[in-house]
């Protein structure tokens, strides 16, 4: 059977990250991919090395929108290992408030993509009205919707309220009341179950051996979660729990997610319960000089291991700052999950990696024997996806149902 | 499986090799450059079997470019370990590690993209994140890159 080649990219640049992928189909069928990056590449790192340490925070938040708390607060965790300083607790529990909250907002974000991915819009709906109450927290506690600044070098920028702890903690009880809810859906939707299950599986070996991170590992049965390994922050004495699934397609991704909802509440309502009174940083000059020193700072982002590695040769620029984001450690397990899936499954495969891609504009398809090409927008896609399993649905009984 | 035992194997292996531990109980061993691969896979049976990410850092006052291999173990007890290594920097090669850890595909690329480092046996060391019709030779991430950065608008 002659292969076709499928384009699909590279997505629209001011929301995500903007990637494109060379499927080859045979008929329905995909048997290899090619990763093309590097659409939206901004050098950032070479940036942070022209900014001062305080500045570079500011830099940092901005690499990604979603989990811009998560690089924030792993800038600022580097620095002050450079800096050789301790954070006061209350301003470390204000600090897990914005990376527990952000993850919610996050999964919430990501769960309303993959359902309207799948063709099921009332449930994107639904998770999105859900996410805007952790908007509306996070514009109380920080004054900002997104991109919220919430930590500084050596602590957090802006204190908390009784008043907004009462509310966190309600909030949160409504979280997880939601994550039960959405956990019952998935368990027992048909529409659900036929486009998530068995779905771009990721084997436990592959894995490993491609050192996939975060939610994608998890839901392969891989215990790899940074607050788990290294308890950074406040994370030893939370009553954080590690969410593994072992089954590795759509379904157990989003399983993995919405219990790490579920999980995040609960660290939310105890930090609610048990933040300590007292500074919320330690004052630093923003023209500070750094000694001499080599540092390393994780975190675990919603999407997965977030790595920080920081050179300081002394003064009052970093001498190199690495960044490893979750998303570039995510993308060669794609390669495995899509081998053999259908071209409908594309946007589900890709999106349950989470892969901040979710908004691909165009696809072109290109049949090599005949060196035709043909355009198809996303929403083409979708639609063509959607109507391809109106039509197979039936011979798809026994896999899926 | 502690510290030690990973040093000693390390040390089998390159006898000059040395291990640091730093504030934050993190490892850092140094190697030799062309010795990188049998201490990588030496260390991935040891349980080291997650690469987090490979760091390029140009060390022009030494005339080097080091290449940092930052590993994650399977264990809790083990440490997270940083190998380094320094190629010379006029002509920084360093044997590929594609076939130990699969997922060193995109971060060689990415190194090589960024610095110019040239890994030998990687299956298709090409510009991944810069354009791929940018001259040879043109690496920003290179202390001695020229290129024009953003410096404020004039007043």
């Amino acid at each position: 059977m002659s292969s076709f080649k499928l384009y699909v990219g590279p997505i629209h640049p001011a929301l995500k990250e903007p990637i494109g992928f060379t499927f080859e189909v045979e008929g329905e069928r995909i048997v290899n991919v090619r990763l093309n990056l590097g659409f939206n590449h901004r050098g950032i790192e070479k940036l942070l090395e022209e900014k001062t340490w305080l500045q570079g925070a500011f830099v940092a938040e901005h690499i990604c929108g979603i989990c811009s708390g998560a690089h924030h607060g792993c800038y600022c965790q580097g620095v002050e290992g450079v800096f050789e300083i301790e954070p006061p607790l209350r301003g470390l529990f204000i600090r897990t408030i914005g990376w527990e909250l952000e993850r919610i907002h996050s999964h919430l974000l990501w769960l309303g993509v993959m359902f309207h991915e799948s063709g099921f819009d009332t449930l994107f709906m639904y998770t999105w009205r859900d996410r805007e109450r952790t908007m509306d927290l996070f514009e109380e506690l920080s004054g900002r919707r997104v991109v919220y600044s919430l930590s500084t070098i050596g602590g957090a920028r802006r204190d908390v309220s009784e008043n907004f702890l009462s509310k966190l903690k309600r909030q949160a009880r409504y979280f997880k009341e939601r994550a039960k809810f959405y956990e019952r859906l998935v368990l027992n939707d048909a529409t659900v179950l036929a486009r998530f299950r068995n779905v771009g599986v990721l084997r436990r070996e592959d894995a490993l051996s491609l050192s996939a991170v975060g939610p994608t590992a998890r839901g392969s049965g891989v215990k790899k979660d940074v607050r788990y390994e290294e308890p950074y922050a406040i994370y030893e004495d939370s009553p954080f729990k590690l969410v593994v699934e072992e089954e590795g397609d759509a379904l157990a991704k989003t399983l993995v997610r919405i219990r790490e909802i579920e999980v995040s509440a609960e660290i939310l309502e105890w930090i609610a319960d048990k933040i300590p009174g007292g500074d919320i940083r330690v004052k630093i000059s923003p023209m500070a000089k750094a000694p001499v020193n080599e540092v390393i700072s994780r975190v675990e982002a919603p999407r997965g291991e977030l790595l920080y590695y920081f050179n300081s040769t002394g003064g009052l620029r970093p001498y190199r700052v690495k960044v490893r984001t979750p998303t570039f450690a995510n993308l060669l397990p794609i390669i495995k999950m899509i081998e053999g899936q259908y071209i409908a499954d594309i946007p589900v495969v890709i999106a349950s990696i989470d892969p901040c891609i979710a908004c691909c504009e165009r696809v072109v398809l290109v049949d090599v024997k005949e060196g035709k090409r043909k355009v198809l927008s996303k929403r083409e896609l979708i639609r063509y996806s959607r109507k391809w399993f109106q039509e197979n649905l039936k011979e798809l009984k026994g896999e899926r149902l | 499986m502690e510290l030690s035992d990973i040093e000693r194997a390390v040390k089998a292996l390159d006898p000059d090799a040395s291990v640091k531990v730093d504030k934050a109980g993190r490892a850092w061993i140094k190697v030799s450059a062309d010795k990188i691969k049998e201490v990588l896979r030496e260390l991935k049976s040891k349980g080291y079997n997650h690469l987090t990410a490979i760091t390029g850092l140009d060390q022009v006052k030494e005339g080097v470019m080091e290449l940092l291999y930052h590993l994650l173990p399977e264990s809790k007890e083990l440490p997270y370990l940083t190998v380094r290594a320094s190629v010379p920097r006029e002509d920084p090669k360093i044997d590929s590690i594609t076939d130990i850890f699969p997922a060193a595909l995109l971060y060689e690329d990415e190194v090589y993209d960024m610095l110019g480092v040239k890994f030998v046996g990687h299956p298709d060391l090409k510009r991944i994140l810069l354009p791929e019709e940018l001259p040879e030779g043109i690496h920003p991430l290179r202390k001695d890159f020229k290129g024009s950065i953003y410096k404020g608008v004039s007043k």
